[in-house]
C-alpha cells in the first residue's frame, strides 16, 4: 500500500480523516499543528527559566561548587558565594534561603527544565514528526552525555591541567605540572607496575584461552562435558572484584594457615609475606586476573570458532593436515579478528588496573608502592591528596595519551588500519 | 560391540583433554569453594588462620550467617549492621540505571542505524572513541562535573554519567543492521509515527538484545565499586561493593560480615545467571566475532 503520492517514506497522516496526505515538507505540514504549539507555548517559557536559574547557580558556583555543597550541607558561613555575611543571631530572609537551595540543588530546575520541555513536546508531537528531526531526537541522549560527561570535562581538565588548584584559589603555572610529574619517581614506578601488569596478563590471557578453547571445541572433548566446563569457568565473572580481592586477600595472607602458605608449606618451604615482595604480589594481581578473566577469554574464542565454517577443517583434513597443522594454519589465522578484540580490551583492562590492586592490599596504599598503577597514582593525588587536582588532571592526561597512542599502535601492527582491502 | 565403540571414543587425547580441564575447573572453584567453607568456619578462625581449604568439619557453625541476618554476633551481642540497605541500594541503582540504559542507548543505537543524517559517522566514531577510553581515565572530569552539577552523594550523580552506555550503543546496533528496512516502512505505511515505529515495533523485535544487555549493565551495575565510591560518602547510601571494602580492618573485627557478606552478595547474579546463560554469552561475545 502506497500513499496517493506515490511516497513509502511519505509518512502521510492516511488516518486523517479529511483525506489529505500531509506530506513531510514543511510547505504542506497542514496549518492547523503548525499553530497549534502557540497555544502551549507557555510551557516553553516556564522550561527556560527554570533551565537559566539552575544553569546561573551552576555557572557563578563554577569551580567553588563543591567548598559551596559542602559548606551548605555543613551549615557553614555561606558569605562567600552567595549575600553578605550573617550578623549573630540573623538568618537569611525566605526569599534568600530559596536561591540558596535552588543553588545547592542546582540541578533539581535543570531536571525540571527538561520535563517542561518534554511535556511541551508531548502535547505538540507533530512538530516532530517529520523524519528529518527523528533521528535527532533518537540521538539526542547520547549528545547530552558526550557532551556534558565528556567533551566538557575533558577540556576542563586540559585547562586545570596547567593550573594549581588550592582551596584558596587557581593560579596558572604552564607546565609544571607535566615537568612535576615526569620528575616524580613513584610516577615511574606506577608507569612500570601498570606496564608490567598488562604484558604479563596479555602473554597468559591470550594464548592460554585460545588453546583452550580450541581443545574444548575440538571432537576430544565430550560436549556435555564442555558445557559444564563453559558455565564453571563463567562463575568468577559473576563475583565481582570487590568479592574476588577479598578472597584473594585471604588467601595470599602472610598468617602461616592462609592456603598459598599452605601450598608453600606442602613443597617443603617457609611461608612468606605475599603481599610485601614485588613479584610475590605481582603474583598476587595476575592470578586474580587470571582467574576472572580465564573463562571470559574461552568464550570470546569460542564464539570465533564457531563462526568458521566447517568445510575449512574438512578441507584441511582431506589434504592430511594433522591437528597441529589444523590449528596453525587454518584456525590462528581465521581467529585474527577474535585475536585484535581479545588484545584490545585486554591492553586497556591492563593500563587502566586499579581495582584489583586496591582491593589485594585493601588501600590505594601498598608496601613500596609494589601495587601502584597509574590510575591509583591519579587517584591518590586527585582524591587522596588535598589541593592537587591539577596535577592529577595533567596525569589523567598523559595516561589518557599514551593508551590512544598504545592502540593505535597496536591497530597498525595487528593491520585492523591502515590497509583498506581487509574491511 | 557397543562397549568396544564406547571404548574407541575414548582415546587416549579425550582422557588427557578431560583431565586437563577437570583440573582447571577444579581451580577455578577453589576460590570460591574456600570461601564457602569460611562462612561457616567464622572470622575469628580466618582472622587467625586465613583462608585455606582446611575442612575441620567439628568446628564449623552457622554463626557468621546468623549475623548477616539477624545481627546478633557471636557472644550474644546485638550489633546491627547496615548490609541490607547496601544491599537495598545496590539493587535500586542495578534496578533504575539498567531500565534506563536499554532505553536511552537502544534509542540512540536505533536513531543511528536506521536513519541518515548529517553528522551521523562523525557520531558513530565518537560512540566507539568513548567506548574505547577506560573510565578510570575520565573519571577526575567526571567527577568533576558531578560536583559542578550538585550531584555529590545522589544516585543521580552515580548513574547519569552511564545512562548511555557506549559498548551497549554498539551492540544494539550490531543487532538492528541485522533487522531490515522494509519492517520500518511497513510502519511507517501503516500509520505509525516515528517513535510509535521503535516502541510498537523496534522494541519487541529486540527483546533478545535487551536480554543480553541487561544482563551485562545489571552486572556492570552490581559490581562497580570506583565510581561509586568516589560520589557517594554517606553510610547510609553505599552500595554493597563500597559497603564490603569498608569492612576491611587490620584488627579482622568485622571478617564474619564481610565473608558472609561477599558470599551473599553473587547470589542475585548467579539466580540472574542461570535464568540467562544463553543471553549472557551472546552479549559478552556479540563485539569479539565481528572484531
Amino acid at each position: 500500500m502506497r500513499c496517493p503520492n506515490g511516497k513509502l517514506t511519505c509518512r502521510a497522516q492516511h488516518s486523517d480523516r479529511k483525506g489529505t496526505c500531509g506530506m513531510q515538507t514543511k510547505t504542506m505540514t497542514p496549518v492547523t499543528s503548525r499553530n497549534k504549539w502557540k497555544k502551549t507555548a507557555y510551557l516553553l517559557v516556564i522550561s527556560a527559566v527554570l533551565l537559566a536559574l539552575g544553569l546561573y547557580a551552576m555557572f557563578t558556583l563554577g569551580t567553588a561548587s563543591t567548598r559551596f555543597d559542602t559548606a551548605y550541607d555543613r551549615g557553614m558561613d555561606l558569605s562567600p558565594y552567595y549575600f553578605a555575611p550573617l550578623a549573630e543571631g540573623e538568618s537569611y530572609s525566605a526569599l534568600q534561603s530559596v536561591w540558596l537551595a535552588i543553588a545547592r540543588h542546582r540541578m533539581i530546575p535543570i531536571l525540571a527544565a527538561v520535563l517542561v520541555f518534554v511535556l511541551f513536546v508531548a502535547l505538540n508531537r507533530e512538530l516532530l514528526y517529520s523524519q528529518n528531526i527523528a533521528p535527532y531526537v533518537f540521538v539526542l541522549p547520547f549528545l547530552l552525555t558526550f557532551i556534558v560527561f565528556f567533551v566538557y570535562p575533558l577540556i576542563s581538565t586540559v585547562i586545570m591541567s596547567f593550573q594549581e588548584i588550592k582551596g584558596s584559589g587557581t593560579t596558572w603555572i604552564g607546565l609544571k605540572n607535566y615537568r612535576d610529574m615526569f620528575a616524580n619517581k613513584n610516577f615511574w614506578i606506577a608507569v612500570k607496575n601498570s606496564m608490567r601488569y598488562m604484558v604479563l596478563t596479555c602473554a597468559i590471557l591470550i594464548p592460554m584461552p585460545l588453546v583452550l578453547a580450541y581443545l574444548l571445541n575440538s571432537k576430544m572433548m565430550p560436549r556435555r562435558l564442555a558445557e559444564i566446563f563453559k558455565t564453571v569457568s563463567y562463575m568468577p565473572v559473576l563475583c565481582s572484584v570487590v568479592v574476588a580481592g577479598i578472597i584473594f586477600r585471604m588467601m595470599f595472607s602472610e598468617l602461616s594457615g592462609a592456603m598459598m602458605n599452605q601450598i608453600r608449606a606442602a613443597l617443603g618451604l617457609a611461608p612468606i609475606a605475599w603481599l610485601k615482595g614485588e613479584w610475590t604480589s605481582m603474583f598476587a594481581m595476575v592470578l586474580l586476573c587470571m582467574w576472572r578473566w580465564t573463562g571470559m577469554n574461552i568464550l570470546y574464542y569460542t564464539a570465533g570458532l564457531k563462526s568458521i565454517s566447517n568445510d575449512l577443517y574438512e578441507a584441511a583434513e582431506i589434504d592430511g593436515a594433522n591437528e597441529f597443522q589444523k590449528f596453525w594454519n587454518v584456525i590462528l589465522p581465521l581467529l585474527k579478528p577474535t585475536t585484535i578484540y581479545v588484545l584490545t580490551i585486554s591492553i586497556y583492562a591492563g593500563l587502566s588496573m586499579f581495582t584489583e590492586s586496591y582491593m589485594i592490599f585493601g588501600t590505594n596504599n601498598s608496601p613500596k608502592n609494589y601495587g601502584l598503577t597509574i590510575v591509583g597514582y591519579l587517584y591518590r593525588y586527585g582524591f587522596e591528596k588535598v589541593d592537587k587536582f591539577g596535577f592529577a588532571s595533567a596525569v589523567g592526561l598523559v595516561l589518557l595519551a599514551g593508551a590512544m597512542v598504545i592502540t593505535v599502535v597496536q591497530l597498525f601492527v595487528t593491520g585492523t588500519i591502515g590497509r583498506k582491502e581487509e574491511k | 560391540m557397543k562397549k568396544e565403540k564406547e571404548g574407541r571414543r575414548f582415546s587416549v587425547s579425550t582422557v588427557v583433554v578431560v583431565a586437563l580441564f577437570a583440573l582447571l575447573a577444579f581451580l577455578i572453584i577453589v576460590p570460591l569453594y574456600a570461601l564457602l567453607l569460611g562462612t561457616f568456619k567464622g572470622g575469628a578462625e580466618l582472622f587467625v588462620s586465613g583462608l585455606n581449604l582446611n575442612p575441620t568439619w567439628d568446628k564449623l557453625h552457622l554463626k557468621a550467617w546468623r549475623y548477616l541476618f539477624t545481627g546478633v554476633m557471636s557472644d550474644g551481642t546485638s550489633n546491627p549492621h547496615d548490609y541490607f540497605i547496601w544491599y537495598k541500594n545496590s539493587l535500586f541503582i542495578v534496578l533504575v540505571q539498567g531500565g534506563l540504559t536499554l532505553l536511552l542507548s537502544s534509542m540512540v543505537a536505533y536513531g543511528l542505524s536506521k536513519y541518515r543524517f548529517k553528522g551521523q559517522n562523525a557520531m558513530f566514531l565518537c560512540v566507539l572513541l568513548v567506548m574505547m577510553i577506560p573510565l578510570e581515565i575520565l573519571m577526575l572530569p567526571m567527577y568533576s562535573q558531578i560536583n559542578t552539577m550538585g550531584l555529590r552523594d545522589s544516585y543521580a550523580g552515580v548513574m547519569l554519567p552511564f545512562l548511555v552506555s557506549m559498548s551497549a550503543v554498539f551492540f544494539f546496533r550490531q543487532f538492528l543492521e541485522g533487522i531490515p528496512v522494509d519492517l520500518l516502512d511497513a510502519g511507517r505505511v501503516d500509520g505509525c509515527t516515528e517513535y510509535g515505529i521503535f516502541f510498537r515495533i523496534i522494541m519487541p523485535v529486540m527483546l533478545p538484545a535487551y536480554a543480553s544487555m541487561a544482563v551485562m549493565v545489571g552486572m556492570g551495575a552490581w559490581n562497580g565499586l570506583l565510581w561509586p565510591m568516589l560520589v557517594i560518602s554517606d553510610m547510609k547510601k553505599y552500595t554493597i561493593p563500597i559497603g564490603l571494602n569498608t569492612l576491611w580492618s587490620p584488627y579482622g573485627n568485622n571478617y564474619d560480615l564481610m565473608i558472609t557478606g561477599s558470599c551473599f552478595a553473587i547470589v542475585p547474579l548467579l539466580v540472574l545467571y542461570l535464568f540467562a546463560q544463553r543471553f549472557i554469552i551472546e552479549g559478552m561475545t556479540a563485539g569479539a566475532v565481528k572484531g
